[in-house]
């Protein structure tokens, strides 16, 4: 185009506008110039990445066909040996359910652990090899690293969450609380409310806003809640206040008649 | 002369097994996502194959599809989304040649708000004959006696018409007004419809929800003995100008109720047995014969013309109208523990999710199914052990498209899957994978197989459709045991002993059988020869949900091995 | 076996040889142990007796009887694991014949009895002397609820009071219970109860039961909170029965009924207690529990509650063999892990109540609380076919 533009130059008899001429040569020139350096640059970018992306999935490939080759030994091993047996006779029953046994577990969780490992290291070599430009942010490594934590974090919180609504409501309900359904969806939610803003802001997400955020929304949850207590356990605590009283008076007198009330003794 | 249409016996359909079908949901020819009549007429190869010798047609008349069809908006005609009248005319012909009935549906209790006669009662003056047509009042205080049968979704059996103002009745949708039977043209308009159907050639009329067609007031507006009368008349009319056809009456009644629908051999040749369904079930689960031997000791003699229509599902909810307070309460734990699974007064999954997929439960069933006094009506999909999807609306989880391969759209369709009328079943138990035609054609361990040896093992003998019942009464009440006998007329007998375990454990039974002392039973299944009866009880032993069926032949006559 | 006599005349049986009887006192506040002191030395006046306390005595406070030290203990209601490890250890080192365990409470008891508990373990082959209390109406009502009616049904043993206080143990019997308490400490619950007539039942050992009369003091737990206790002895049996699941599946003769020599009591002129605050708990738990009851009951169990939901407290009336099928499912539950094991016993607390609301009503319109009790009993019997088949083919489909 340039060269074009030359001709058209060198052919044009009106001397008066080459100033003109020159000016636009020079645009042009700054412009496709510009536009050259922009794709070089960008170019070089994805060649100076593309090693660290070849190390990246190479780590991961190697790391997992490790890990498979181990997870395999390990079962194959502890088979052999009767852990299962083993552990159960010794440690008897142990009130937790895995669906799996712990031959099968201790093999995943290794094999998963070598997939990790060639994450990480796979991410670090993409780091180390991918030089200068600033248009990533700060490393990946931690930032994937959180999202794994944020992960685990949400899926524990769900799990407590369940667990404890549950709890709530058997115990709520033994107290003879009425609002028992209401103070085990609360709770449930109030765990879930917490997980979530720990989650947020183990990534690092919105700050002061999503802080407060669920400050609010916690505050809310625990005033509700203690509303609900305390109406609803009114005859509770004075159920307890009551018997604390009769406690006292009976540990040091004999054992009183018997009203019509205290005759029925469960044990 | 009176038309014939493809049966040459008067009682075929005794003698039929009935398969029960939606058009939409079985082939898809055309590629709009909505089956149609030519992609049944490719389908009935597999019918024929299957061993069913009458095709009952839910309702393909052109509706506004509320009540998936059940609304009419036009009884002499076929709904263009699943062809044309001649495409209908194709597979008559079709599945007559191969030596099947048709049954179509007869709604005549109601048509959609979409029917011109129902949008010109509307615009007509009160106590015109075309107003008439319907049942309307000033008042919605009449008829108060009626229950309502859609309990979820409708609040009355009268609705305001802004444009009549006035209300009108309807027994069910409001979409759904019910045509007025004290009317002689009505009458006339629905033996006109019947007869352009009935001189195509078609064979069976389903009379839907025939109980409730004339109201009075004061009364519970069902069962009453004007509807009885109309009854008559359609069957006269039959009768006079067609041979060998069949009413079918879908009365969901207590039995005693249901008797008067057969009248004296001159209203409705069949009609079904809506009590005995869910006490199936209910025996089922509970392990004990009593609810099916109550019932059957509740119901009526019939005329020797009439039969029983018998069922495990159908398109509707398994409806449990028909049973006590307690024994619905049983049953909606038993089998319905998520509320979604309830619609109206009934729980709407199909055959195999109900008994959690189990083939054996599945194959004692449908012995139930094949060797009870009556005609076995089989609805779609229950062959291959479809499954259902409860998260649809109304009753749409079990009408989904029937199941062919594993390919597109489980092979009903070759459309955008986005297009089909309803999603097709896909989770990992029921789904179009694991679940269709083309994977148990190739299994001969399949339940497609198994109900087809069924099917065909019952049509060798005639007892099961014609002959008499009577239960034994074994000490062990998980055991429910009975006798089929059949009166050949030349001093035979055809006599079957049935032994069904209704438990999850082996159970043995031991029967009183010293009335047919001497016989040798043989086991149908297999022609294998049992010990002979003799005065002492005769001991068996039956595995888990197993059935026997037996043979009783004359000691003389008993297979040499 | 009926009450022996009270003169400590040798019967038949041989005598164990060697050693003599060793008393292992629980911990107890001083003035039950002088008053068990005191008993003591009332039941045995002419033979030495070695008797063992946690609490600190100088050895010659209460001649004739010989003191020791015992182990430390925590004060409990019922006898724990622990208890019994100390007293295997104790008779072991001091080389008794046997062991007479008594409780917190047993001053109370008449010198006769202890003497006959005694006397039962010294001869053989007696190994387990149990004893049965006379306790007033609606005591120990857990007891009679869901111990002794599962202990009856499944080890075919008529012993009223399978978690009694008081137990004589011959030495063979504490080995095999101090095993059984080695294997629960090493899981660290050393604090649990332990099932001396499981175990005695399991290893073909004798087991003697013997009346000890007398309305007497019961020790309580130290907070009587329904809502821990009943999970911790329902549990800690639940999971005794499910090690023992291969001993108990088997076809087992009861032994015939004990000939009750105990007065029929006088109708007990306290008004009935109150039965309100029950069925409020178990509408209550109807209504939010419903969902965990149907992962644990099947559909007759679900009706049958259904029904009790909705009746009056005059009529409130649990069939014996619903209470029967609903234990045996909890207790099928809990092998199974189906919900968490202390959330399934905390389910379980409204329906116990529900028996017991049921249970004042039946005593109320004059039917002897023992009958009553013996009819839950029988009930359970009757269903062992079900749990037995339940327990081997839990399927989920069916009545």
């Amino acid at each position: 185009m340039q060269n074009m533009l030359a001709v058209l130059l060198q052919s044009s008899p009106n001397q008066s506008s080459q100033p003109l001429y020159a000016d636009n040569t020079s645009i042009w020139a700054h412009m496709s110039g510009a536009l050259h350096q922009s794709l070089y640059r960008v170019l070089s970018l994805l060649i100076s990445i593309l090693p660290g992306i070849l190390a990246f999935l190479l780590a991961l490939a190697v790391f997992t066909l490790f890990g498979m080759g181990v997870s395999a030994l390990l079962r194959r091993g502890l088979a052999l040996i009767r852990f299962d047996e083993h552990l159960s006779r010794t440690r008897g029953n142990i009130d937790w359910a895995p669906s799996t046994s712990p031959t099968a577990l201790i093999a995943r969780v290794s094999f998963w652990g070598f997939v990790l490992l060639g994450l990480i290291i796979g991410v670090s070599a993409f780091d180390a090899s991918y030089a200068t430009a600033t248009m990533l942010p700060s490393s990946l490594l931690p930032y994937l690293t959180r999202i794994v934590g944020a992960a685990l974090l949400l899926i524990a919180g769900t799990l407590v969450a369940r667990f404890l609504a549950r709890s709530v409501l058997i115990g709520a309900v033994n107290e003879q609380l009425q609002y028992a359904r209401f103070l085990s969806l609360g709770i449930k939610w109030l765990v879930l409310v917490l997980t979530a803003a720990m989650v947020l802001d183990h990534l690092q997400m919105g700050g002061n806003v999503v802080a407060l955020a669920f400050g609010i929304l916690f505050g809310g949850i625990v005033l509700t809640l203690a509303l609900a207590v305390g109406l609803g356990s009114r005859d509770l605590v004075s159920r307890s206040l009551e018997s604390r009283g009769e406690h006292s008076g009976e540990r040091s007198a004999t054992p009183p008649t018997a009203g019509p009330g205290d005759s029925i003794r469960h044990f | 002369m009176k038309k014939l249409a493809s049966a040459t016996d008067p009682l075929w359909y005794k003698d039929a097994i009935i398969y029960e079908l939606h058009v939409r949901a079985f082939a898809d020819s055309n590629g709009d996502g909505i089956g149609d009549f030519p992609g049944l007429l490719s389908r009935l190869d597999y019918l024929q194959d299957l061993g069913v010798t009458c095709i009952w047609l839910l309702p393909f008349f052109p509706s506004p599809q509320r009540d998936d069809g059940y609304d009419i908006a036009n009884y002499v005609d076929v709904n263009p989304s699943y062809g044309t009248l001649d495409d209908f005319k194709r597979v008559l012909a079709a599945a007559h040649e191969r030596n099947m009935q048709v049954m179509i549906e007869l709604v005549i209790n109601h048509t959609s708000d979409q029917h011109p006669w129902f949008k010109a009662a509307r615009l007509a003056p009160a106590g015109s004959p075309t107003r008439q047509m319907y049942v309307w009042s000033t008042t919605n205080q009449l008829f108060e006696g009626a229950r309502i049968i859609f309990t979820d979704t409708e609040k009355s059996n009268w609705t305001w018409d802004e444009t009549a103002k006035a209300y009108y009745w309807h027994r069910f949708f409001s979409h759904q007004p019910d045509l007025n039977f004290d009317n002689p043209a009505v009458i006339e308009e629905v033996l006109k419809a019947m007869r352009f159907w009935l001189d195509m050639g078609v064979d069976a009329l389903r009379m839907d929800a025939i109980p409730y067609l004339v109201e009075r007031d004061g009364t519970s507006c069902e069962n009453l003995p004007e509807t009885h009368a109309v009854i008559k008349t359609i069957r006269t009319a039959i009768d006079a100008e067609y041979a060998n056809r069949l009413i079918l009456a879908e009365a969901n009644q207590w039995p005693a109720d249901v008797r008067p629908y057969f009248g004296n051999g001159d209203e409705c040749h069949m009609a079904f047995h809506f009590p005995l369904m869910p006490r199936i079930y209910m025996a089922l689960r509970q392990e004990d014969r009593l609810p099916i031997t109550d019932i059957m000791a509740q119901t009526p003699a019939i005329p020797d013309n009439c039969q029983w229509g018998l069922f495990l599902r159908n398109h509707d909810e398994l409806t449990l109208e028909m049973v006590t307070d307690d024994e619905r309460d049983y049953m909606y734990i038993a089998y319905s523990a998520d509320p979604r699974m309830r619609v109206n007064v009934g729980i709407r999954r199909r055959l195999a999710p109900l008994v959690d997929n189990n083939r054996r439960r599945i194959e004692l069933l449908n012995s139930l199914l094949l060797s009870f006094p009556g005609t076995p009506i089989l609805y779609y999909g229950d062959e291959i052990g479809m499954g259902d999807n409860i998260y649809l609306g109304d009753r749409n989880g079990v009408r989904t498209p029937m199941q062919w391969s594993s390919d597109r759209n489980a092979g009903f369709s070759r459309c955008d899957p986005a297009r089909l009328y309803l999603p097709i079943v896909m989770d990992p138990i029921y789904g179009y994978q694991t679940i269709n035609v083309e994977a148990q054609l190739s299994d001969q361990s399949s339940l497609l197989h198994w109900t087809r040896n069924m099917i065909a093992l019952r049509k060798l003998f005639r007892v099961f459709g014609r002959g008499s019942l009577s239960f034994l009464n074994p000490a062990n009440q998980k055991i429910l045991a009975y006798l089929r006998d059949l009166d050949r007329g030349d001093g035979t007998h055809e006599t079957v002993l049935c032994v069904a375990n209704l438990s999850r454990f082996a159970q043995p039974v031991s029967l009183d059988l010293s009335s047919h002392t001497g016989a040798a039973p043989v086991e149908m299944l297999g022609y294998v020869p049992f010990p002979a009866i003799t005065e002492a009880p005769y001991v068996l032993t039956l595995a888990p949900y197993s059935f026997l069926w037996l043979e009783l032949q004359p000691a003389h006559a008993g297979p040499e091995f | 076996m009926a009450t022996t006599d009270p003169a400590s005349e040798i019967t038949a049986a041989s005598v164990r040889p060697g050693g003599e009887l060793l008393v292992l006192l629980a911990a107890m506040t001083p003035e039950q142990l002088e008053r068990a002191l005191a008993n003591l030395t009332t039941s045995f006046p002419a033979e030495g007796v070695l008797v063992a306390s946690p609490s600190a005595l100088p050895a010659d406070s209460h001649p004739p009887l010989r003191i020791v030290a015992a182990p430390a203990a925590n004060a409990s209601w019922t006898l724990t694991a622990a208890d019994f490890a100390s007293a295997h250890q104790l008779a072991d080192k001091n080389k008794a014949a046997a062991i007479l365990m008594l409780g917190p409470e047993s001053g109370g008891l008449a010198p006769s009895a202890i003497r006959a508990l005694a006397n039962a373990v010294l001869t053989a082959p007696t190994d387990l002397a149990v004893p049965c209390y006379e306790l007033p109406p609606h005591a120990g009502l857990v007891n009679s609820a869901i111990l002794y009616p599962l202990t009856r049904a499944l080890f075919a043993s008529r012993v009223r009071f399978p978690l009694a206080v008081d137990l004589g143990l011959s030495l063979r019997m504490a080995e095999r219970l101090s095993g059984a308490a080695h294997r629960l400490t090493m899981l660290n619950q050393g604090e649990a109860p332990l099932w001396p007539i499981n175990e005695a039942t399991v290893a073909g050992f004798t087991i003697d039961q013997l009346d000890v009369g007398l309305l007497r003091a019961q020790p309580q737990p130290a907070g009587p909170d329904l809502s821990t206790i009943l999970p911790l002895v329902a549990g800690s049996l639940f999971s005794d029965i499910d090690a023992k699941a291969a001993f108990w599946q088997r076809f087992r003769v009861l032994p015939p009924a004990r000939n009750l020599l105990s007065i029929p009591e006088a109708a007990s002129t306290d008004a009935a207690p109150d039965i309100a605050p029950m069925l409020q708990t178990f509408r209550l738990a109807y209504s939010n529990l419903y969902e965990i009851w149907s992962l644990v009951l099947p559909p007759t169990s679900l009706l049958g509650l259904k029904r009790l939901s909705t009746t009056g407290a005059a009529d409130f009336l649990m069939p014996e063999p619903l209470w029967a099928r609903i234990v045996f499912d909890f207790l099928l539950a809990h092998r199974l892990r189906i919900i968490n094991r202390g959330h399934l016993l905390g389910a379980l607390i409204p329906l116990y109540l529900a028996w017991v609301a049921s249970h004042i009503n039946i005593t109320a319109s004059g039917i002897d609380p023992e009958s009553h009790i013996e009819a839950v009993a029988a009930a359970f019997e009757a269903e062992k076919t079900y749990i037995v088949s339940r327990w081997r083919w839990p399927d989920r489909f069916n009545p």
